[in-house]
């Protein structure tokens, strides 16, 4: 199939283009196309065409999507052709190009021969990336094989990987060794659980040993039992024999100490307790009555040792007193040295205090003095004046200050009064100072505000004046710089003579329309010219200005904007001057208004600071006269204090002064005389003190003497009574001799009385204790006449008998066992009875054993019970392995696939190898001017095949790799164009559309490489799209008679 | 002359596993638990209900080599049920019993007549006056006709031979015992008790030749309702005989021809309303179907290209319909390959007899085995192998396919 036409009717940037790909018996058609000239949507162009508009294509950047149009007519080699129109859309995208008919969406099918968009672009669709590509997969094919597998667009390399690919499947699925993989591991646990249903299962033999083993476990089991049972019978006699042997031998015994014949009553277990009872209580009862009787004797006799009572204790009450009173009189006599030595002391001060007060001591004048002394002695009135001119101070000191103060006032007054004057003009004398009116500070205060707001104010605008006259000055300056420059127009001069001009001509006008006279106007306007010049002067003039406007803007602009600059300057001067003045005037005002003011207060007109000075220092005028006045009231108050508390001094002294006594000497005195009143009242008060205690102490001491002399007195009463032998006894010794003797009589007494209690307990003690022993003789014959006996010593003998029988009868009648013992009399019972022991525990742990064992074999037995357990083991395996069979049979189904894809792969290779490699040979031959003459097929160390080329000019064959890649790039074209040779001579050819692939070749290379798709073109159309002037001029050079045919392309 | 009814089976395979289901998430899987076990208990309730005067059970109580002898006692504790409802059994070893060492340990109970093995063995049934003549396989492979030493008929009694045979032979059972009808009806006999062929099959019936079938189907060639054969006799004659169906299961092949279907669900949709239909004539059993799709098909490719996802969607659909457990599922479909697929055949030459020769014999001994292990034993091998490998043909050009139309692969412009 070739494609004779291809119309770009709307696409991409194209609209109406048409390439007539006719000519040629194929062709070789070089599209060329510079930048931005459509190639690459002329390139998807022929796909498009050929396949479909693809939905999302991006060539509907002119024309919109619905409106995109492809033509073209296309040729099979053996003559049948379509023209036809392709839409975009779904169905009827094919149409026909003269009715606009639906030709069928089928309609090129037997152009494309089954090939699709894919296989399109991957063989017939070359660019340069792409010619490598497919060369090199022929290269990695190793045999050089067709490019593509007829049909499927499939190289070797995407045949093999799909080989590659279930060989792996089917490996990953299952290996003969392998452990991990799915069927393995299936395998594995199918295998385990073949061992689980093994160890499940349990086989009829099995069973009826299992059933034999229990049956003579079971046998063996009652034998062991029987045995048992035999010796457990044997020792139970035994052990009857061994219990029952002592108390017979105590039976018998008992029978041999009792008279013969006695019939012993059976005793209940209490009596030999009640017995022994009775006995021990009449032993008890005659020790202890013995013991008691001897005790009482021998108190007696004690008793009867002991003295009676001493005489003295008749006495104690008063020797208990007298033993204090010595105590007393003891201690007295001891302080009376003391009080002696007190006394002298106190007299000596009584006679000192009488001779400071030149008294004699005696009764009538120790009470003249008492009386005195309770009136007072020294004179209040005294005190008090004392005390009231002390608290006056230092009056000499107080005198000094207040002087002084007065003196300072003075001077303070007289000079601040110098300063007044000179400031204020003040002519009158301090007296006028009070009545002297002056404004109040508010006033003048307010005034000095205003005074410096108008002198602020006009300072700011003398200074804003200055500053816009500097501006003023500046903006003059750049003007005239301007005007210096050359002749600056203003639009005011073009108005001007615009206007002028305007004038001018109507006055032409005038002259000229209506014949007027109008000389006088026209000189009016222009005396220097006639009309006719003055109107061209003027229209020139007119036309100079408004070109100089035009030409000198900026300046113009600059200048009027200077111009415009100046007059708010000058304006605003304007303004602050006018403001000065109004300023002026108002200041005018206010210092009328301000001498008047001060006129009125008749002094000098002072500004308002000065002024406020004034006053102030007027107010320091009148401050010091007041104070002036308040110390002279001060020192007229201090005297009269002075006066009064010389006159109360001078009153109260004890010898009355003159009245004109002086302050200090009024004082003295009366210090002098309070003194001696306050001495004269401190030794009468001291002398009645030592006097009262001189007569205190003499009473004490007499009180002493005398209770010494009465206890001295009671103490030989009291021994002349009672203890003669005491009787030249010093009095305190004696009675402490007499105290001891009173004691020694009460301790006897108290012993007598001890023992004469003890000893009528102790009689007691022996009653009871013959009372006892006659309840215990009676419980004794009670005891006898119960036992059948009538001598209590036969007791013990009853009792243990009846013990005997007692324990027999729990085992039987004593008779029998009696009987029994006899039976057994010289048998060694315990060593039968250990034997017997011996043999039970054997037989004991036989029948444990053959119980275990029974058990055991009977739960073997019955777990087989008929439940299907391996049976449901044997379920799982055999669902298992339907599991499996699947995995088996899509290892198998992959396994296969890949063995008969290999065998496949093989013969084709085996089929295909040798045409495409010589027809590529040729290829490379011619596009490589004959230096490389062949390709061949080789295999390699590995065994792998390999493509080698071989040189003209050597023997030897040189491998891929070791071509340069000029070299390898004529190899990849040759190669792919062998490939679609060699397909083509069996096939429908398809046009091979090339997107400059020989970029990389030099002139020489690329002359070459048009020569050979020339050559190859005379069988299959060829379309080769560049962007390069070199390819498009050496195209050229070849031209329709070598079937190259050039076409540009324009968008 | 008396009249009583007696049940006649064969062929139990007690415990012995179903084969070739495997298991899935939501299959009825208590549904097929011990199904041989259950089946029989269907047998012994079915015999105790009609009370039947016994029970002949021809042949293949056990399975082969299965040793566990609590399959045994199972079957020793079912006979003394029968026993204690005064039903007598009358038990003869076939092929299976005689390799299984068990029927020798069993404690038979006393209402069961094991007949013997050395030599053909007459019994009167005291109860019924009925005479039963038979003689067990006294080894696994007995190959000459036992009926041939059978005695003749006794006169005035109902006569009734039970033999374990293939008879002439038939299709997927050893020829053991073989024998032919006529020499069968030359006994004389009123009843032929038959067991080791599994399909039911009345061959006879003057006199009645019966092969019961056996009591449950054990994988997908044994298909439909499987039981035992309840025979009626009044006043000394067989009156009637009819089939009792005692299976827990059934199996089933469903083929589908999915050649319309649009669409994998389409085709599958089909599959789902064959098996409503074969579960709702399936008298209440479980139904375990192998599903077959065939016809040419667009849905091929799809149904190729993803087995397991086919598989799973048609298992959903079971379990949506409840009581249905899908054994397998087959693609017996073709594609519609076209041209470019021919094409790839036809250059690789894919249906090469040589090459296909080449692939089937490079099967190695490794893979034989792994086969086995998972066939049955009466599977065709080789027909499986030349199935895989069609199925193998169509996915290497499957694959094929799918690489030439991977995105990637177009050329960049």
């Amino acid at each position: 199939m070739r494609i004779d036409r291809l119309d770009l009717i709307a696409f991409g940037p194209f609209t109406g283009v048409a390439l007539d790909l006719a000519q040629g018996q194929q062709g070789l058609h070089v599209v060329y196309g510079e930048n931005e000239s459509g190639k690459s949507s002329a390139l998807r162009a022929i796909g498009e065409l050929l396949f479909g508009i693809d939905r999302n294509s991006t060539d509907d950047f002119v024309h919109g999507k619905t409106e995109l149009r492809l033509g073209g007519s296309l040729r099979t080699r053996d003559g049948q052709s379509l023209a036809f129109v392709r839409r975009k859309g779904n169905q009827n995208v094919l149409l026909d190009p003269q009715s606009d008919a639906p030709l069928g969406d089928d309609a090129l099918a037997p152009f494309l021969r089954g090939i699709d968009r894919g296989e399109f672009e991957r063989v017939f669709g070359l660019d340069h990336e792409r010619l490598r590509k497919n060369a090199l997969a022929l290269l990695d094919s190793g045999d050089g094989a067709t490019a593509a597998i007829v049909g499927s667009g499939l190289g070797i390399p995407e045949l093999r990987g799909v080989l590659s690919r279930l060989e792996s499947d089917a490996d990953g699925l299952w290996s003969p060794r392998a452990r991990t993989k799915p069927i393995n591991e299936d395998q594995a646990l199918i295998r385990s659980l073949l061992q689980e249903v093994a160890s499940l299962s349990v086989t009829g033999a099995r069973w009826n040993e299992l059933r034999e083993a229990m049956q003579k476990a079971e046998h063996a089991l009652a034998e062991a039992k029987r045995k048992k049972d035999e010796a457990d019978q044997r020792r139970a006699r035994l052990e009857r024999v061994r219990r029952i042997r002592e108390p017979v031998a105590a039976r018998r015994a008992a029978r041999e100490r009792l008279p013969a014949g006695l019939i012993v009553p059976a005793l209940d277990a209490t009596f030999a307790e009640r017995r022994s009872g009775a006995e021990t209580a009449l032993a008890t009862g005659r020790a202890e009555q013995a013991a008691a009787t001897e005790r009482r004797d021998d108190l007696r006799r004690q008793l009867d040792a002991q003295p009676g009572d001493d005489p003295i204790l008749a006495s104690a009450a008063i020797v208990h007193e007298l033993t204090g009173t010595a105590a007393t009189v003891k201690k007295a006599l001891a302080d009376l040295e003391k009080r002696r030595t007190e006394l002298a002391g106190r007299l000596a001060d009584r006679d000192r205090f009488a001779a400071q007060l030149g008294i004699h001591v005696d009764e009538s004048s120790i009470t003249a003095l008492r009386d005195r002394l309770d009136r007072g002695v020294t004179d209040p009135s005294l005190a008090r004046a004392v005390r009231a001119a002390q608290q006056l101070g230092d009056v000499v000191e107080q005198r000094s200050r207040l002087t002084d103060r007065r003196e300072s006032s003075l001077r303070r007054f007289a000079e601040a009064l110098v300063r007044f004057r000179a400031s204020s003009g003040y002519q009158g004398d301090a007296d006028g100072l009070a009545v002297l009116v002056l404004p109040d500070a508010e006033t003048v205060r307010r005034f000095a505000a205003r005074f410096t707001t108008d002198d602020d104010g006009s300072r700011a605008l003398e200074s804003e004046q200055e500053r816009l006259e500097a501006e003023a000055r500046d903006a003059i300056a750049e003007l005239d710089g301007l005007a210096r420059d050359g002749e600056l127009p203003a639009e005011s001069a073009l108005r001007e003579s615009r206007a002028l001009r305007d004038d001018l001509w109507r006055l032409v006008r005038r002259a000229w329309q209506k014949g007027e006279d109008v000389g006088a106007a026209a000189a009016a306007l222009d005396a220097e010219h006639a009309l006719p010049e003055a109107f061209e002067h003027a229209t020139g003039r007119a036309d100079r200005i408004a070109d100089l406007l035009r030409a000198e803007s900026k300046r113009v602009a600059k200048a009027a904007e200077l111009l415009r600059t100046a007059d708010k300057l000058r304006a605003r001067i304007d303004d602050v001057a006018r403001k000065r003045s109004a300023l002026a005037d108002s200041r005018a005002a206010l210092d009328a208004e301000w001498t008047a003011l001060a006129r009125d207060a008749g002094l000098r007109v002072l500004p308002p600071e000065r002024l406020r000075e004034v006053i102030a220092l007027r107010d320091e005028l009148l401050g010091l006269r007041d104070d002036q006045r308040t110390t002279d009231s001060d020192r007229a108050a201090f005297e009269a204090r002075v006066a009064a508390a010389t006159g109360a001094l001078a009153r109260a002294l004890p010898h009355p002064a003159a009245t004109d006594l002086d302050y200090a000497v009024a004082l003295e005195r009366a210090e002098a005389a309070l003194e001696s009143a306050q001495h004269a009242e401190s030794a009468g008060t001291k002398l009645l003190a030592a006097h009262d205690a001189v007569v205190d102490l003499e009473h004490r001491i007499a009180a002493i003497r005398g209770d010494a002399a009465q206890f001295a007195q009671d103490v030989a009463d009291l021994v002349a009574r009672c203890a003669a032998d005491l009787n030249d006894r010093e009095p305190g010794k004696a009675v402490a001799e007499l105290a001891q003797r009173v004691q020694i009589a009460r301790d006897a007494r108290t012993r007598r009385e001890t023992l004469t209690k003890e000893a009528a307990t102790l009689d007691e003690k022996v009653a009871a204790c013959a009372i006892r022993q006659q309840e215990a003789r009676r419980q004794l014959d009670d005891l006898c006449r119960e036992a059948g006996v009538t001598d209590a010593s036969l007791l013990p003998a009853v009792e243990d008998h009846a013990r005997a029988e007692r324990e027999l009868r729990r085992e039987g009648r004593p008779e029998d066992l009696d009987a029994l013992v006899t039976a057994h009399e010289g048998d060694d019972v315990i060593a039968e009875l250990a034997t017997i022991e011996e043999t039970l525990q054997a037989t004991g742990r036989e029948v444990d054993a053959c119980t275990a064992a029974l058990l055991e074999s009977r739960r073997a037995f019955l777990a087989i019970d008929g439940a299907p357990a391996a049976a449901q083991k044997a379920e799982e395996i055999a669902q298992r392995r339907a599991a499996l069979r699947g995995k088996v049979e899509d290892y198998l189904r992959k396994a296969f696939a890949a063995r008969l894809l290999a065998g496949g792969l093989e013969r084709y290779r085996e089929q295909h190898a040798t045409p495409v490699l010589a027809l590529a040979g040729r290829h490379l031959s011619s596009l490589t001017r004959g230096r490389y003459v062949a390709v061949q097929t080789d295999v390699d160390d590995h065994g792998k095949p390999v493509v080698r080329v071989r040189a003209a000019n050597e023997r030897r064959e040189l491998e891929v790799d070791r071509l340069s890649d000029g070299t390898r790039d004529q190899l990849c074209l040759s190669l792919v164009l062998g490939s679609l040779e060699h397909r083509f001579a069996h096939t429908e050819p398809m046009p091979v559309v090339l997107d400059d692939v020989l970029v990389h070749f030099d002139d020489e290379r690329s002359l070459a490489a048009l020569d050979a798709l020339a050559d190859f073109a005379r069988t299959t159309q060829v379309l080769l799209f560049t962007h390069h002037g070199r390819i498009r001029d050496q195209a050229l050079g070849l031209g329709p008679t070598h079937g190259v045919f050039i076409h540009r392309l324009h968008a | 002359m008396s009249s009583f009814r007696f049940l006649h089976a064969a062929d139990l395979h007690l415990d012995s596993p179903l084969r070739g289901i495997e298991r899935y998430e939501g299959a009825p899987v208590e549904a097929i638990r011990n199904a041989t076990r259950r089946a029989f208990e269907n047998l012994v309730a079915t015999a105790i209900a009609e009370s039947v005067a016994f029970v002949i059970l021809a042949g293949d109580v056990f399975d082969g080599d299965w040793r566990d002898f609590n399959t045994g006692l199972f079957f020793a504790r079912q006979l003394r049920a029968l026993g204690d409802a005064g039903i007598r059994v009358y038990l003869l070893a076939g092929n299976h019993d005689a390799a299984a060492h068990m029927t020798r340990q069993i404690e038979w109970p006393a209402n069961v007549t094991v007949f013997a093995t050395k030599a053909p063995q007459s019994v009167v049934d005291e109860a019924t006056g009925a005479v039963l003549h038979g003689q067990g396989f006294p080894t696994r492979a007995v190959e000459h006709d036992l009926a041939a030493g059978y005695p003749v008929a006794h006169r005035g009694a109902l006569n009734i031979g039970v033999l374990h045979t293939a008879l002439e032979g038939r299709d997927g059972h050893e020829r053991y015992a073989p024998c032919t009808t006529a020499g069968l009806r030359a006994k004389g006999y009123d009843y032929w008790a038959l067991g080791h062929v599994h399909a039911r099959e009345v061959v006879a019936e003057a006199p009645w030749i019966v092969f019961p079938g056996n009591l449950q189907g054990r994988h997908i060639r044994e298909t439909g309702s499987k039981g035992a054969t309840l025979v009626t006799v009044e006043d000394g004659i067989v009156a009637s005989v009819e089939h009792v169906a005692l299976d827990v299961l059934r199996w089933t092949v469903i083929t589908v021809d999915v050649a319309d279907a649009k669409s994998r669900d389409a085709a599958l949709d089909q599959a789902r309303h064959a098996l409503a239909r074969a579960r709702d004539v399936a008298e209440g059993r479980t139904l375990v179907a192998r599903v077959v799709l065939a016809g040419r098909s667009d849905v091929d490719a799809a149904l190729r290209s993803d087995r397991e996802a086919a598989l799973a969607a048609l298992r959903d659909e079971a379990n949506a319909l409840g009581e249905v457990w899908i054994e397998s599922l087959r693609l017996a479909t073709s594609s519609n390959l076209g041209g470019t697929g021919k094409d790839l055949i036809d250059a690789l030459a894919l249906d090469d007899t040589a090459l296909r020769a080449n692939v089937l014999a490079s099967v190695q001994d490794d893979e034989l085995r792994l086969l086995g292990a998972v066939q049955d034993e009466h599977e065709d091998r080789d027909g499986l192998l030349r199935t895989l490998l069609d199925e193998a043909r169509e996915l290497a050009v499957r694959r094929l396919l799918d690489a030439a139309a991977s995105p990637g692969r177009g050329t960049s412009r």
